[in-house]
Formats: structure tokens, C-alpha cells, sequence
């Protein structure tokens, strides 16, 4: 360990962020090195911060909540697999998902016409992280199922249904493809969240950062999209439209928060339906164009209908109905109309 | 430490071995808190950090029953964390090797105003001045320096010349010198650093 990087990890510790040490460190971690000095010296760190009782303690309880909520999530999961006649867990995620192996074997021919599907899926009124054969990782949405070959690592090709977000791993030899019911999304490496539920005409891609090229799955368009913007397309109305967004609100789900932004009720509404799997009706006369705007945790649904009949002029209901006998159908529904 | 406190604390990791949720609330109280400061001192970004407490205690109760000591549980915390501080600084790297380059290039003269500037602070005006390039430009010079494309793989990806992409470069790079010279700072190394 040269003295100058020494003199890099010290002043980080001591909170003095000069330029040149953090890019110094930045360049070290983020290049995964490891020298044996740097690495003691790291260590020397933990152990100092450890013995010190002067440090003051930070109020970590909201974080041994969310830890909690995970490892409650994971056991559900573990009960619901066993109702799974084919299913294995993918110990390399963080929460656990269905995976569904499909080996399609033609009579007495073997590799050539096989193909390989790896699917998982995520259960409604959840949300999960994932990983890719290629380091790429993500989140998927409730309710919401991604597909890949397991040759994934020759072709960068994910299918999707429903909400996903990727934090794609740079490779430019290398493209990452992301095909949706009505659009396909091209990139390099970079983030950005897209939507397109099987049963919902508008199909959405937001950009987090880096570049993304969007076409629609019949050739009705091509678009390149940068960092922030938005591209919403109908393909019922062949409709295109493209925004700039603050596209952090458009991935909070991920970090377990929902964020609505200056949204419509119809926005609103299908947000609700698909983050909390319940069944919305919009009496939409005279509410066509009241904008919200929110941010708060996603699991508290009363607390959210609570703050939205209180800045909007409208009336809901909570109601339980009968699912049919193979267990489809939604719960609960909510009327929302005005007030 | 006291003796009394360590047999206490393999106590609770037996405990929390044996999957018993207050044991993991104790050990949660007893090292989140520096856990937190550690990974803080890196990132010196709270929200991330937090991320990271919760991945590595999610992690811990998953590899439960793993953990063989005392020793073997305060180590094996460590590395998760560190593993995670990696990560973290690895997507930085990606994500501003490029500003570092042309902010290196402003402060080149001025070797001790590298070490008296704020790092984030620096990185914001790179960004600035990134963003004042017109769109197509910015685009075609973030694929060539940040994704290091080179000229005939942007020419392919965006279907379009290569002496476009030529010209857009060049005009990039023009705008960031007079930028930098507007600005009063040395661009000496400048072209030698951008014309590879």
C-alpha cells in the first residue's frame, strides 16, 4: 500500500472528501483490487470503529423492520412452493423466487431443439430481486414474470410481463434485449424501469441512466431515450408519447415506496390495483382531472385512501367479494366516486 | 472487552443460530450501529448505507446456521458488508470514470486543488457541463467515453455516419476546452487525454 493511498483511506475516515481521494478509493473498490495491506488497513478500520464506544449510535429500528419483512416474505414464499409441482429456488437472489424449469425434449433428438426456459415470477401484492446469468440485476413487480434461456450468457435476450426494473451490466459486444407484449427495449448498459401487463394496452419504459433504444414489436416506431425520459405507447390507439420524468418516482416501488407524481386518478387507480392486487372501479364522472401527488410506504393501503380522500374531492369503499373456486379474481374491491 | 459480555454475546449467537428472532434483535442492536458508520465512512450516503445494513443482516439470518463462533460471525458481517461496499463502488466507477477523466483534466495545474475540492461537488460541475452539450451530441459523446464505444460500433448503433460521429466527438470535446478555459482552469492535457 503506497503511502498516498494510506493517506486516501485515511481522510475518508476522517470525512474529508477531496477529489483525489475518493477517486482514488472509488478506483480501488470499484475495481475490486485487493492488496494485502489495503486490505488489513480496511480492516484495522472495522476493528477501531468497533472498540470505539464514543461513536454515537444511528436509529437503525425502520431498517430492522424492513429486514424483518423480508425474512417474513421468504418464509410465505417457502410455504406457497410447496403447492409447486415442479419449482426450485434460486439461492443467488435475495428474496426467493418460482423458478420454472421447461425441458421440451423432441422424441430421440437431444440438444438441438431444446430450449431452456428459466421463469420466474413474482406473487401479487409482493415485489423481489433478481439476478441474471450475466452479473445483471433487478426488480420485479407483483404480480409481474420474467423469462430467459439459459444459454442467456450467448444472447442477452428477457422477456417480460408486467413491471420490471434493470440495472443492466455493460457489455457493448454484448446486446441486452428486453422484449415486452407491444415493445422491444435494446440497450447496452444502464438502468431503466419498464411495464407492460398482458392485460393492460399501454406498455411504458422509464430511464434511469444511460441509453436505451424502444421499438414497438410491429415496427410502429423506434426511439432513443436518455436518462429521465419516458416513453408510453397504446397500442390499441397506436399511440406514442414521450416525457421527461423524475424517473427515481417511477422505480421507488422497488424500494418498497409508491410515489405518485402530479398522476391522474385513472394513473392512480392502476397503480392501486396492481401494487396492492385489488379490484378498483373509478366512477370517473367530474374526476377526470384531479392530479395527486404522494409518496409513502407501499403496504399501507387505508392510510393511503385515507390522504387521498382527504386532498381529493371523492368518497371509496372497501369491499370484500367471493372469489371464484379456482382461486382467481381479486379479494377485495374499492369504488372510488366523488364526494 | 469483559469476559462477561463475550460469553453474553456467543449466547445470543446460539441463540440466533437456532433461529430465535430477539437473539437477532440483540445482535441487531449491537452492530447495526457501527455497521451503519462503517459502511457510512465510505459511501458518506445515508440511504445507501442503510441499504446495505439491511442486505447484510438479511443475509446473516439466511446463513444462520453457518456461523460456527463468535469470531466467525463478527468476520463473516465484515465481509458482506465489504463485499457490498465493492459492489456499490463498482457501479460508481462506471458511472463517473469519465467525469473523473475531464475533471482530472480541469485541476491538472492546480495539483494541490485535488486534494482540497470536494469530490461530489467537482462531479456535479462535470455534469453540468455534460449537460450543456445539445442532446444528439451528448449522447454520442457519453457512448464513445462513458460506454466506450468506439466510432464504428456508435456509427452502427445509431445508424449513423462515422464522420458524424466524428464531427459530434470533436464538437463535444471543443465545447468542453472552452469550458474549461472559461472557467479559469488548465487544460493542458486536455487534447493529449481526449485525442487517444
Amino acid at each position: 500500500m503506497t503511502t498516498s493511498k494510506k493517506k486516501d483511506f485515511e481522510n475518508i475516515f476522517e470525512g474529508k472528501r477531496s477529489f483525489s481521494s475518493v477517486s482514488s478509493v472509488i478506483d480501488y473498490l470499484g475495481r475490486q483490487k485487493k492488496e494485502r495491506e489495503t486490505e488489513d488497513f480496511q480492516q484495522n478500520q472495522w476493528h477501531h470503529i468497533l472498540s470505539d464506544d464514543s461513536i454515537p449510535s444511528a436509529d437503525l429500528k425502520h431498517v430492522l423492520y424492513k429486514v424483518k419483512y423480508d425474512i417474513l416474505f421468504e418464509k410465505n414464499q417457502k410455504q406457497r412452493k410447496l403447492l409447486l409441482s415442479i419449482s426450485a429456488v434460486a439461492a443467488s437472489l435475495l428474496l426467493p423466487l418460482i423458478l420454472i424449469f421447461t425441458l421440451n425434449y423432441q422424441a430421440g433428438i437431444h440438444t438441438k431443439n431444446t430450449s431452456n426456459l428459466v421463469e420466474l415470477h413474482c406473487p401479487e401484492g409482493t415485489r423481489t430481486k433478481f439476478t441474471l446469468p450475466d452479473g445483471s440485476s433487478g426488480w420485479l413487480a407483483g404480480g409481474s414474470s420474467i423469462a430467459y434461456n439459459l444459454d442467456f450468457n450467448q444472447a442477452r435476450n428477457v422477456s417480460v410481463n408486467g413491471e420490471a426494473f434493470f440495472d443492466v451490466k455493460r457489455d457493448p459486444k454484448n446486446e441486452f434485449t428486453v422484449e415486452l407484449n407491444d415493445i422491444t427495449v435494446r440497450v447496452l448498459g444502464t438502468q431503466f424501469n419498464v411495464l407492460n401487463y398482458n392485460d393492460d394496452p399501454i406498455s411504458e419504459v422509464v430511464v434511469l441512466s444511460g441509453l436505451v433504444q424502444v421499438a414497438g414489436n410491429e415496427n410502429q416506431f423506434q426511439e432513443q431515450l436518455s436518462n429521465n425520459r419516458k416513453l408510453q405507447f397504446q397500442s390499441e390507439k397506436n399511440e406514442l408519447a414521450l416525457s421527461h420524468v423524475d424517473a427515481s418516482s417511477y422505480t421507488a416501488w422497488k424500494k418498497g415506496r409508491l410515489i405518485f407524481n402530479n398522476e391522474n386518478l385513472e394513473e392512480v387507480c392502476r397503480k392501486i390495483e396492481r401494487y396492492y392486487n385489488i379490484e378498483v372501479e373509478l366512477k370517473t364522472e367530474g374526476l377526470d382531472n384531479q392530479l395527486f401527488r404522494a409518496d409513502i410506504e407501499i403496504g399501507r393501503l387505508s392510510e393511503l385512501l385515507n390522504y387521498m380522500s382527504l386532498a381529493l374531492p371523492i368518497k371509496y369503499e372497501l369491499t370484500n367479494q367471493n372469489q371464484n373456486k379456482t382461486g382467481e379474481g381479486k379479494s377485495q374491491k374499492l369504488t372510488i366516486s366523488k364526494n | 472487552m469483559p469476559n462477561n459480555q463475550t460469553n453474553n454475546e456467543l449466547e445470543l449467537i446460539q441463540k440466533f443460530k437456532n433461529g430465535d428472532s430477539a437473539a437477532f434483535d440483540a445482535l441487531f442492536a449491537l452492530y447495526a450501529s457501527k455497521l451503519f458508520n462503517f459502511v457510512n465512512k465510505y459511501l458518506d450516503l445515508k440511504e445507501e448505507a442503510e441499504e446495505i445494513v439491511q442486505d447484510v443482516f438479511l443475509n446473516l439470518w439466511k446463513h444462520k446456521k453457518e456461523i460456527r463462533s463468535e469470531k466467525a460471525f463478527k468476520s463473516y458481517l465484515y465481509q458482506i458488508a465489504l463485499n457490498n461496499i465493492r459492489n456499490y463502488f463498482n457501479k460508481k466507477l462506471v458511472q463517473e470514470k469519465h467525469k473523473q477523466l475531464i475533471a482530472q483534466n480541469y485541476l491538472f495545474e492546480k495539483e494541490s486543488d485535488a486534494d482540497e475540492l470536494d469530490y461530489e461537488s467537482v462531479i456535479k460541475e462535470v455534469d453540468q457541463l455534460i449537460d450543456q452539450l445539445p442532446p444528439k451530441r451528448k449522447e454520442i459523446f457519453l457512448l464513445s467515453r462513458k460506454e466506450g464505444l468506439d466510432i464504428s460500433e456508435i456509427a452502427n448503433y445509431l445508424n449513423i455516419s462515422e464522420a458524424t460521429v466524428k464531427n459530434q466527438i470533436t464538437s463535444a470535446v471543443a465545447f468542453l476546452k472552452k469550458a474549461a478555459k472559461e472557467s479559469g482552469l488548465s487544460n493542458s492535457l486536455f487534447l493529449v487525454l481526449f485525442y487517444r
